[in-house]
Formats: structure tokens, sequence, C-alpha cells
């Protein structure tokens, strides 16, 4: 790939390198209505069972059935093994004159053979019932905005009583309605929302309000509510393991299992500054979540998270192991997997017998937003429920629990059925309060020490406590001492629970936990301090930085010491000795409130300096991205001072940090700035670059000579005429638009380029005309957009250039590729289109989607397409299609991950999100354009959004932070995918890459499978300069980050392996063969031995971490916590075959990490 | 559910707390033909669309005049709309607020806000009150005559739940407030300060509680406050038995609910995000159904008006 680096950049001071070819392939992944009406299949179950693939020793059979079961949304059994199941007709939207009728069905197995006997009618009249749960003498249902719930007091099997529990839920989305009912361990009913959903209820504790998505935690008994954790975009599974960790899946997002812990914060939660991230990245989307347990599953499954890839027709096995505080996940084969476009496993629970139930919603069809409400094709009758067995296993016998006696209640505590044990404990809920006290009591003294299951038995007891409102302080401070880590870690959140019953005592349990040898226990410590509103647990909290922390850790205490703020940060104000004086614990914590008011103090501690060296560069550079302008002067004064013992690179760094405060904040530091002068003429290359940027965006008018001069002195060195061409566009005026244009007019490409770029800010209308011309004559395989961009992204940009445009000509070409640069930017002006189109003489370009051809071309990708060709397609530099897309992680984040786009998305649809991408959008993918009140207009997929800053990602994959006090409009944008991304390909081709993509995620050739394979890679590219230093020193240079070396992404195809073909290649010395570089990142996040299997290691060779390693086979490498690097080379004349490198365990390994994925 | 007091002394107490409760100030609510009265508040105004009770004692109460109502209640709702805004912001709650009310034509506007506003405490009254009068000056335009409906006292919670004692200390300083607003305005004031109590008081007979959670009206607690909120606001109202025995009633009521559902299905579609908000290029096109809802609710209306007349 050509890329330029292109330091000239306007309003940025970090160099950005523009990629030769802006052509962007932002697929819109989503599933529309089949106009293939041959797609729709069947409905007989019987031919739906015989498409699954089971897990081996598994077996599915049909549980229940449509037609009583239509639309199954939620299902829970009660403790007497029957199914309530809440289903919906009325979804996606009551239709005028509808009668909202939806229902509650209770269906039972009467005979315990595994099938159902019977299915009935509990409840109706309900508006979309997203949840459903028995307990308490009936059942809570979710009946849109409220929580109900439901009795039957003749017992006639029919609900005849309704009490409103809750209510104030949003429904401005009906998939994202209040869902996922489910008790916990410790007897509180825990309720998710999605991303849209807007939630005000009043409760006798005030009201409640929660925006976006999150899991709500409530107590019936007290009516108490609280939320757990915030975001995700569809939290569609939650569940605990067996010791009362939380983990759940989310409908839309794309990170697999997700390690839930109190306050913990995910994607999209409105107005968060940051997010715990999941523990699959890169995998599809999920629906339900069930820790599976108890004696019919294998030893193996033990514990297993069952979750249901509902696109790609996929009931989903993953094993948890330790990682620090939390959690790593793996994906196991597939407990189900099937190619009926009908199948739709959205819930999944374990039944009574200790089989696997799974929830099918049965649609060709999912999800309303894309796909018109009225759509004749929904399905609206059809649904199922199967049940996968172990063959040859026993089934569990379902416990007699309604009638059983307290004392038989408490043994089923030991039971290995995390079924069972829930279902006794809300049994004794509704047990004499007093009698189960007295009974625990007593069953606490007769367990057997030596067993070795007692401390979990002990920990049921606990719960069983809590669950029924009582208390056991004894108990819970010998749990709290357990030998078990996980015992101690749920006991403190059973004292976090107790917190007022315990008093002061409740502080005792948390700071003891921050000092735990387990990280676990330590989180659930700084958990637990966050609700207590004092300095004492501030101080407490901080404690664990004395312990390694991972990134778990250190979101918990980030957000403890923000929730904390105000019981701690004005005693450091007032310039009192907090966290003991600790430096490390105080710039953590100001570092976490990351607001302009920690400032001053972290200044201080400068001035005095208690600030270690190492530690300085970081603090400084909080200080100048959140001071104001007399601490901004401050730093100035540091940064510029001849005395001052900080590194030149210090220096470069903060004065950076300067000029982008300034940008972004328009702080100018206060005092005197005359230093710059010698700044300027610094040696240091880049602290020069930085002063030179200074010089401009403070305006110091007594530098512009000097700046201009540099600016167009063609001898200089390029990075540091660059900070000075963009010095000459911030000092602006007359002035600078008349050194621009002598920039222009200099006899070289670059310098008119940026002549361009700079002028598009001062002066549009004179760079249009230039920008024109040059476009005119624009070197081989540069790309319009590097000379388009920054005037696309003015205000007026688009109508200058139309103007320009007006007596101008351009060659087919030139007017082809400016085309493709005008539609990526971030305003879509269609008289600049048209303008263009004339300027090139171009007809009516690219593909016009008629119904007819739309039909044509959905028959020709099913008799003629070619999935293996269409991956080739795909994968061609020139589509761009990686840059913007990911397939299981690797790839751009711009749009959708496509890892599943086949099992969803129905031909027709790929079809036209190819050519018509703005159509229709993806969930999460809808853009925002920003005016900003410097004339900017910005576009992007905004991923954060707070009181104080937008952040944007752009079609670059850039992050963009805009600060809300200067958006001057902000509006609805389109698809970043531009219009025309396919127009190169010829019928045949567009057929063969519809094909590919509609194979994407089914089973077959085109399935991402559950092995960790190397995805992402880098490949080393030729360059003049990357050539000549490879040329000097030896191989092995590249694995270093030499900054001579050039990379570009590279990623393997679905199937996990590597082509050779494409791949740049070296020849650094004559005797020496063609070789390809590549290397790929992963992060270790528990030591230890990780394995590396090769496929084949023919002329590989094989540098971890810069260091030549011997590679003789599968390799086992010890690896510490962190980042590391593993670098090859390939021989290519004598190497053809693809590569695949896949992470195995190594046996008895702890060890833990993830593939680093991504553009 | 527990009581820590008897509703007896606990009337006791809250007299004792409130003076002398203050009288309705204004002239009663004289309904007139053609009126359509549109209630806001919180989670008591929103639950009485689907109870219906105060609706119908008010609609038989006038069985010569065409009389309709729209209610606008949403949960955790304050003076400053908050529950109303959405994606957007509180300024997008008010502005939905005023629409919406605008939309519904208001010739009586029944207002009762304060009870979440209430959390905020002493301290928090002086904004509550700028609110109120800021969502006043704004809905001037409609000139509606406008009710005031107090928020009324809570009641003891399940056990762990805070004593209300201290938050209707705080809401009977409200409620003062509400009432100087209303004499300032002209605009009728209607105490229910008591309300919640006296309902439980005249409960002792009847098995069923009126409160489960010591802040909202069960059904029952709901026909019984219907009573006494007509009684306050003026409104002679016949003896009425809504037992089941009553199938004109029933029907009646039936019929009052459905309407209100239908207009709920107007004014607060489900789906928002796809009819009219930033996925609108998606489902736009069904927006057309939203309106559709107006003439079902007209229906409604000739429906309810039938089974009026039909009533003696």
């Amino acid at each position: 790939m050509n890329t330029i680096n292109l330091n000239t950049s306007p309003n940025s001071v970090t160099s950005v390198s523009l990629c030769f070819c802006l052509l962007t392939c932002v697929l819109t992944a989503r599933v529309h209505a089949q106009r293939d009406l041959k797609d729709i299949p069947d409905s007989d179950p019987e031919i739906e069972r015989s498409s699954f693939i089971v897990a081996d020793g598994f077996e599915v059979n049909l549980y229940a059935s449509d037609p009583l079961i239509a639309k199954p949304i939620q299902m829970n059994f009660d403790a007497d093994g029957r199914l309530w199941v809440a289903s919906s007709t009325v979804y996606p939207h009551i239709m005028p004159g509808q009668k909202a009728d939806d229902k509650v069905l209770i269906i039972e197995d009467k005979d315990q053979d595994g099938t159902a006997d019977t299915t009935s009618v509990f409840a109706g009249g309900l508006l979309i019932p997203t949840g459903v749960i028995p307990g308490d003498g009936g059942a809570y249902v979710v009946n849109s905005t409220e929580v109900l719930h439901l009795s039957d007091t003749d017992n006639d099997g029919k609900a005849d009583r309704r009490r409103i529990v809750l209510s104030g839920f949003g429904t401005e989305d009906t998939h994202h309605l209040l869902h996922t009912l489910r008790w916990g361990h410790d007897g509180c009913l825990y309720m998710n929302q999605s991303i849209y959903i807007h939630s005000h209820v009043e409760t006798p504790y005030g009201v409640k309000r929660l925006n976006g998505g999150g899991i709500w935690r409530f107590r019936p008994e007290t009516l108490e509510l609280d939320v757990l954790s915030y975001g995700l975009v569809n939290p569609w599974g939650h569940h605990f393991d067996a010791w009362g960790q939380s983990f759940a899946t989310d409908g839309a997002g794309r990170e697999g299992i997700n390690y839930v812990f109190p306050g913990s914060v995910f994607v999209t939660s409105p107005g968060a500054k940051r997010f715990v991230s999941g523990l699959n990245p890169g995998s599809p989307k999920h629906c339900g979540l069930e820790v599976v347990s108890g004696r019919h599953l294998p030893d193996d499954w033990q514990g297993s998270l069952v979750a249901n890839d509902f696109r790609a027709h996929r009931v989903c096995r993953f094993v948890l192991s330790e990682d620090g505080a939390g959690y790593a996940s793996r994906q196991e084969v597939e407990v189900i997997k099937s190619t009926h476009v009908a199948f739709r496993p959205i819930d999944v629970k374990m039944g009574p017998d200790g089989a696997i139930y799974i929830a099918d919603w049965y649609n060709p069809i999912i999800q309303h937003g894309e796909v018109d409400f009225r759509d004749p094709r929904r399905d609206h009758v059809h649904g199922r429920i199967w049940r996968v067995s172990a063959k040859g296993r026993p089934a569990v016998k379902r416990p007699k629990l309604t009638d059983a006696s307290i004392a038989q209640l408490l043994d089923v505590l030991k039971q290995p059925e995390e079924w069972n044990r829930q279902h006794a404990k809300l049994i004794l809920k509704t047990r004499d309060k007093g009698k189960v006290v007295a009974a625990l009591d007593q069953w606490l003294t007769k367990l057997d020490k030596s067993e070795s299951q007692y401390e979990h038995h002990r920990l049921e007891a606990l719960w069983s406590y809590q669950t029924i409102g009582g208390i056991n302080r004894s108990l819970l401070q010998e749990l709290a001492g357990s030998t078990d880590h996980r015992v101690r870690a749920a006991a403190v959140r059973v004292a976090s629970d107790w917190q007022e019953q315990l008093g002061r005592e409740a502080l005792q349990y948390y700071m003891r936990a921050v000092r735990d040898e387990h990280p676990r226990v330590r989180l659930e410590g700084v958990c637990a301090l966050e609700k207590i509103p004092s300095r004492e647990a501030a101080k407490a909290a901080i404690q664990a930085l004395d312990r390694p922390m991972d990134r778990f850790l250190d979101f918990a205490l980030w957000r403890t010491m923000r929730e904390l703020e105000s019981h701690w940060l004005p005693a450091v104000m007032d310039g009192e000795r907090v966290f003991d004086g600790d430096i490390t614990r105080l710039t953590f914590a100001l570092k976490a409130v990351d607001s302009p008011t920690v400032v001053a103090p972290l200044l201080q501690l400068v001035a005095q300096g208690k600030v270690a060296d190492d530690r300085a560069t970081n603090v400084l550079t909080l200080i100048a991205t959140l001071g104001g302008a007399d601490e901004l002067g401050k730093v100035f004064a540091m940064a510029s001072s001849a005395e001052s013992k900080l590194s030149t690179e210090t220096k470069a760094t903060l004065l950076e940090a300067l000029v982008a405060t300034t940008i972004q904040r328009k702080v100018i530091p206060a005092g005197n700035l005359g230093a710059l002068k010698e700044l300027i003429a610094t040696q240091h290359l880049r602290l020069r670059a930085a002063g030179l940027r200074a010089a401009g965006v403070w305006k110091q008018e007594s530098l512009r000579d000097a700046v201009s001069n540099l600016a167009l002195d063609t001898t200089a060195n390029r990075n540091e005429r660059d900070a000075a061409i963009d010095a000459v566009t911030s000092l602006g005026g007359s002035e600078g638009v008349k050194t621009l244009n002598q920039l222009a007019m200099l006899d070289n490409f670059d310098d008119q380029l940026r002549a361009v770029r700079s002028l598009s800010v001062i002066a549009p209308r004179n760079a249009a005309k230039r920008a024109v011309e040059l476009l005119g004559r624009l070197p081989e395989g540069i790309d319009p957009s590097l000379v388009l961009t920054v005037l696309l992204g003015r205000k007026n940009g688009p109508a200058e250039l139309t103007t320009a445009l007006a007596d101008g000509k351009l060659s087919v070409d030139a007017a082809k590729r400016t085309l493709r640069a005008v539609r990526s930017g971030s305003q879509q002006s269609p008289e600049l289109i048209a303008a263009i189109q004339k300027a090139g003489g171009l007809s009516e370009a690219g593909w016009k989607l008629t119904p007819k051809l739309l039909e044509e071309l959905v028959a020709e990708v099913a008799s003629n397409g070619n999935a293996h060709r269409g991956e080739a397609i795909y994968r061609r530099k020139e589509l761009q299609c990686a840059k913007c897309h990911a397939i299981a992680g690797a790839g751009g984040r711009v749009g959708p991950d496509l890892i599943s786009v086949g099992a969803s998305a129905q031909v027709d649809y790929l079809v036209q999100s190819l050519i018509t991408p703005n159509s229709k959008l993806k969930e999460n993918f809808h853009s925002l354009v920003i005016a900003t009140d410097d004339g900017r207009v910005v576009s992007g997929i905004p991923i954060r959004q707070n009181d104080t800053e937008v952040v944007l990602r752009d079609a670059e994959d850039r992050e963009l932070t805009i600060p809300t006090s200067s958006i001057e409009e902000k509006k609805d944008g389109r698809s970043l995918m531009p219009d025309g991304s396919v127009d190169q390909l010829t019928r045949d081709e567009l057929v063969d890459l519809v094909r590919f993509l509609s194979e994407v995620g089914k089973v077959g050739d085109f399935a991402v499978g559950s092995a960790q394979v190397v995805r992402r890679w880098r490949a080393l590219t030729w360059t003049q300069e990357g050539h000549h230093r490879l040329n000097r020193t030896s191989y092995d240079i590249a694995a270093t980050e030499d900054p001579a070396l050039t990379w570009e992404s590279a990623y393997s195809r679905v199937g996990g392996d590597l082509p050779l073909d494409g791949l740049p290649q070296l020849k650094p010395h004559r005797e020496t063969p063609q070789t390809t570089f590549v290397d790929f990142d992963l992060e270790v996040s528990t030591s230890g031995a990780i394995g590396f299997r090769f496929n084949s290691i023919d002329a590989l060779s094989l540098w971890v971490d810069s260091k030549p390693t011997p590679l003789t086979g599968d390799v086992t490498l010890e690896l510490n916590r962190g980042r590391h690097r593993l670098t090859l080379s390939v021989d290519r004349e004598s190497r053809k075959t693809p590569l695949r490198v896949e992470l195995i365990p190594a046996p008895g390994s702890k060890a833990q990490a993830q593939l680093v994925a991504g553009k | 559910m527990i009581r820590a007091l008897h509703p007896q002394s606990a009337l006791a107490a809250f007299l004792l707390l409130a003076g002398t409760l203050p009288l309705a100030q204004s002239a009663p609510l004289d309904l007139q033909d053609g009126d359509r009265v549109v209630f806001v508040g919180g989670t008591f105004v929103e639950r009485m669309q689907q109870f219906g009770y105060l609706e119908t004692l008010l609609t038989v109460a006038h069985p010569d005049k065409h009389i309709t109502f729209r209610n606008l209640g949403w949960s955790g709702d304050t003076v400053w709309g908050e529950s109303r805004a959405l994606f957007g912001t509180q300024a997008d709650g008010f502005a939905r607020l005023i629409k919406d009310v605008k939309e519904a034509k208001p010739t009586v506007l029944a207002i009762c806000y304060g009870a979440n506003e209430a959390h905020a405490g002493v301290a928090g009254q002086q904004r509550f009150i700028d609110g109120l009068n800021q969502l006043l000056n704004q809905l001037a335009d409609t000139k509606a005559r406008v009710v005031l409906l107090s928020p009324y006292a809570y009641r003891p919670g399940p056990p762990g739940a805070p004593s209300p004692e201290a938050y209707n200390s705080v809401l009977k300083s409200y409620c003062d407030a509400i009432s100087k607003v209303a004499v300032k305005r002209n605009a009728q004031y209607v105490s229910l300060f008591d309300l919640l109590i006296v309902v439980e008081e005249n409960v002792r007979r009847n098995e069923r509680p009126v409160t489960e959670n010591g802040i909202h009206f069960t059904q029952s607690g709901k026909r019984l406050a219907a009573f006494e909120i007509a009684k306050r606001l003026g409104v002679d109202v016949p003896e009425l038995d809504f037992g089941k025995a009553n199938e004109h009633l029933t029907k009646l009521r039936a019929a009052i609910h459905l309407k209100n559902e239908l207009y709920f299905y107007r004014y607060r579609p489900q789906n928002e995000t796809y009819l009219f908000l930033f996925r609108k290029h998606e489902q736009g096109n069904n927006a057309v159904e939203i309106p559709q809802f107006d003439p079902l609710v007209e229906e409604q209306e000739k429906v309810i008006a039938k089974l009026k007349t039909l009533r003696r």
C-alpha cells in the first residue's frame, strides 16, 4: 500500500497517516425481509430438529411446540418443574385496532418423560411481555412499562389477581423492554434493560432512574431497587456461577461473556467515561445465558456457560477460568448448530431433570429495527422448546420441593444442581422465618468439615440467611476468613448487602478484603467501599494499589475514587495529608477524578518535588490537559525552562499536550510565552516542532516571520516544516494566506498538497480552486481524499468546491476517484456530486438497484456465486472492506463485525447493503454529524457521550474527541459506508462477494470456530528506508519497533489461515531469499506457559519480544503479564503453504492470554 | 403488609403535623359541556389510566355533559418533565411535556406534581415551585382552567424501607407552597395531603389493603381514593357500587380503560426510536399508524358516552 506520512493535518498536532485509498466498504450488516420466498422453511419441528448438529454425547428432543407456544421470549421453571413462558404475537408493535392479548403460558411434563404433556394459558391481555419468572405465589411478568405480579387464588390455573409491583420502565424499543428476569442466589430478583430504555421508577426509597442498558437488582420483600451494573447494548443473558459471581451476554455487543461486578460499566452506558470490556472480544452476539451444573451433565460441562448465537443458529458453550480479579473465557464446541434459517435459540435454562432447555423463537426474520414492522413474512405463530440431554446419562430425579420440610430443603443446598439449590432457597423464603433460622443454625453445626464441598455448603447457608431477610454475623465472619477465595469474595458481597445491620463492623470487612491475597476479594472490597460515603472508605479502597492491579480492579478502584470524590478531594484541596501522604495513591485518585479541580493539588505535588520522575510526565500531561490558563502557564514554564530537570522528550510531550489543550478547549497558557523563541530554535526536533505549533495556536505574531520562512524552506526537515505550515495556518490572516499561496507555488506535489489542505481552513475558496487544479494532475497512486478531506470537513467546503468545479475539467478516472472521496466525507452534497460528474463527463455511475436487478442478483448468488472467490474479492486491497469491518475481531471497527453476517442477513439485504449502504443501518452504527465552532464538520459513530465531550469513531477508525462546549450543531448522519463502494466490481464479482458474505458464520467453510487462531497480523512493507535498514542490520531488526520500518495490517481468511500471496516481500541482500515478515500481538493477563501451534514450521523463523527463538514444532512460551509480540520471517522462495498459528492451552498452565484484535 | 402505625393514630399524627388541613381554596371544579380534562403527574396519575375510577365518577356525575379525559401521567415524572426526556436532556423532557399537554387540547388541566420532587428535601422546594410556575406559564396559552392537586403523604413501606415521617413533613411544606401558587394564579387547589391515610381509614371493614408499598394505591385503594378526590374537587358524586354485580358500571369502566389504553398507544407509542427518533429512516413509514389510533379513541369515547347516558 502506498502510504504518505503527512504531518500537515491542520488542527492536529499528531502525525496522521492517511491511506492512499479512502474507499471504504462499511457494510451494514442487518437482517431484512427476504424476497426469496423459497427461504421460508417448512415449519415441521422434525425437519428443524434433523438440521441440528449436536455436541458429541448429546441429543436433542422436542419438549414443546406451537400452536400454543407462539414466539416464546423468556422461560423459567417453577419449583414443581412447570415451565413458564412469556410469548408475544403482538411484537414488534401493536397495530391500530389490534387487541393486546399476549400470554403467559405454563407447560407441564406430568409424566416426567422429557416431553411436555400440557400447555395452558395462565394469563392473557398482555402487551409484549418480555419476561416471566415464577415466584412469591404466582409469577412476575414484565408488561412493557410495568412489572406485574400475577397469581391464581382459586386454583383454576388462571391468573385472577394482578398487582403492579413496579412501573415506569421505558418502551422506546420493544426488543429492549425490561427482560431477563432471574432469581439470584441472594433471593433478589434481577432484571435487565437494554440500550434505548429510559426508566423512572417510584419506590419507597425514592425515584430510581436508569438510562440505557443495565442490570437491576430488586428485593420484593423490601422493595429495594438498585442497579448492579450499567451498560451493554442488549444484555439478554445474566446468570451466576456457583459462587455468586455474575456474567452477562449481549445481543448486540461483540465481546461474548461479560464479567459483571457491582458498579461495573459496559459499552454504551450513557454519560460513562470508561467501560469494562468483555471476555471474548470478536465474538458474535448472544442471547440468554445459563451456567450449567448437575449430575446429568458430564464433569467437563460443570460450570460451563451456555449462550445462544441466535443470528447464526447456534447454541454455544464457554468455559471460564480464573484470571486475576476476573475471568478468562474460552469457547468450546457448540451445543447445537444448525443451518435451519428459522432456528432462533433465544433463551436457555437448566430444567428440573438436569437437562438443558432451549427456547426457540422460530423466525426466519429477527429483530424489528431494520425489517418492516408489518413485513408479511414475519412469523407470529411458531415457537419451540428443545431439550438437550446427555446420551446414556440418567436424568436427575425431579426434587419434591414445594411440600418439603425445612430440614429437607436445607439438605437440597448440598446438591450439585444449582436449579435445586436455587428453588430450595426461594421456598425457604415462604416458610416461617424463625423456624428457618433455627433450622439453619442447627444445620450448620452438623455439617461435615472434612467434606470437599464444606465451604460451599456454608456459603449456601449464608445466602439462605440473606434470602430470607435474616443475618448471621458469626457465619459471615467465618466465611470472610475462608481458605477459599471464592467464598471470601462472596462473603464480602453479602457484607455489603448487610452494611446497614453491620454498622461499623461492615467497614472492617471491606478493609480486610482490600488487603486480601486474592485479587477478586480485593475487587469485592473496593466495590463495597464505593457505597460507604466517607473519607475512611476512600482511604481503605486506595490501598488496593499496594498489590498487583489488573483491568477489573483498576476499573473498580477508579470508579470508587470517583464516587467518593466529595469525601477526600476537598481535604486534598485544603492541603491536608490524605492517603498517608502516599503519592502513588494520591496521583491515582486525582487522575481518576479527571476534572479541573485536581489540577491545583497535582501541580503543588510537582512543585514540591514529590512526584517521582517516572510519573512526572504522566502527571504534568494531565495538568496540561485539564488545567486553566494559569496552570497551563506553569506547565509551560517547566517545559521551557533550561534549568528544569525534565528530559527533552518530556518537555516535548508537555508542549504537545498544551497545544492539544489549546485546540480542544481554546485555553492559552497565561504568563510570559517569550521562551517559545528559544524553543523553536532548539536542537531537539520534536520539541522544536511542538514549539512551532505552539507559536501558531498561541498566536505569537512576533514569531510569524521565523515560522513563515521555515514553512517555505525546502531544505529543512519535513516534520519541522509541517509544524511550521500548521503554525502559519493557525496564525492565519492575509499574511498566512499569502505564505500558503507561496507554498502552493513551490515546484513539488507534497508542498502543493499541504498548501491546499491548510488553505482549506483559512481560505476555502482559494483552496477549492487550487484543489480542482491539483486533482487534474494528481500523481499516480495518490488518492484525491488527501487533497479534499480537510476542505470537505469545513462548513462551506462542499459549496466552494462545487463552485470551483463549475468551469473545471477532470479526467474520467480522476472524477471517479474524486466521487469516492466525496462520498466518504462528512458532508453529503448532491450538488457537488453532480458537479464532479459533469466535470468528468461521467454518465450514471455504478450500480442502480432496481427490484428486477435485485431479484436477478439474488438468483445468481444462489446459482453461480462462489464464496471462495468472493472471499478473495473481500480481501482485495482496493475494496478496503477490512479497513472498516472485522471478522471475528480482526479488522476495523467502523462498521459491524461480520462474524455472523451470513447467518443473520438475507441475500437481498446484503446486496442492498453493498449498493445503497444508507438504506438501513445496524444498531449502534448510526453516525452523528457535528459542526464545531471552529468551522469543522465531522462525522462518526458515537462511542461515548457525556456532559463534557463526545467521542466519535470516524471512517478512518480514529477516535475523535469533541468538547461539548465547541459543538454548534449535532445531527444524525448517514452510514459511514460510502455509496458506490462496489461500483468497480463486475456483476460476477459482486455475485461472488455477496455469496461469500452470505456464507460467513453459517455452518460450513466460513464459520468462525472456537479455536483461538491468529487473525490479525502486521506485515512489513517494502519501503526504501526499511529496505535500507534491513540491509544494514540483520533480520532481528524486523522484530523491533524500528521507526524506519513501515507495517501494514493483514488478516487471516475466515477459515483461519493467512495466505502468503499478496503479502509484501523484501530481499535485503542479493543472496538472501525473498522474505516476508509478519507479526502479531497477544495480551497476557495471567502469567504462565502458553502454547502456539503452527500448521507447518517450514521456512519460518521466530522472534518473541525481539528475541530470536528456536522453532522446532509447536512451541510453549513462558510469558509474563502484559503485551507480547511474536514476529515471523517466511522464506517465500521455499514456502507456499499459508500460515496458521493457533493458541493452545499448555498442560497445567494457569496462563491466560488474548490475541490482540482490531484494525 | 406490616404497618408501623395504625391508620387512626397516623391520622392523628398527621393532623398534628398539618395543623389545619387546607380546604379547597377556590370554587369547586365546575365541569362544562365539551370540557377536555387533561391529567399530568407521576405514577399516581399514570395508574388512573387502568383503574379509571375517578374518570368514571366524573363521567357519571355529569350525565348531560360531554366531557372527555386525557391522562398524561408518567411514572417518576416531575414538573421538569424528567421522565419524558427519553434520549434527550431535561429540557427535552419538559418540551415533550408541554407539547403533549397542548396536543391534548385541555380546557381543564389537573396537575399533580411534587411527590417525586420532595425527595430533594426542603432545600429543593424553591426549585420545585419555580418549575411549577414555569410549567404553568408555558401552558398559560391553553387558557385551560387549572386544578392543582397536591401530592399525598406516604405510609410506612415494607420493613427495611425508610420511615416516611421525614419525607411527609417535607411534603407538607411543598403542599403549602403549591397552595400559595394556586392562590396567586387563581387556580383551584385540592389538598390530597392526607388522601392515603384517609382512604386507609375508610378501608377498615375491607380485607384488601389500599397500599402495598406505602406510596402507591392498590386497585381498591384507587377506588376509595377516587370518591375522596371527587368530593374534594367539589363534584357531587352519586353513591356507586363498583362491585362486579354492577355490570353496567363495570362495562363503563372497562370502556374508559380501553380508551385510555388506545390513547396511550397514541401519545406514548412503543418503538419511538424507530417511529420518530434517530432510527426513523428504518420504520418511520409505520409512523402513519400512530394517528390511526385517534379515530379509535373517539369511537371509544362514543361508547363511553352511550354507557354514561344509559346509566339510570
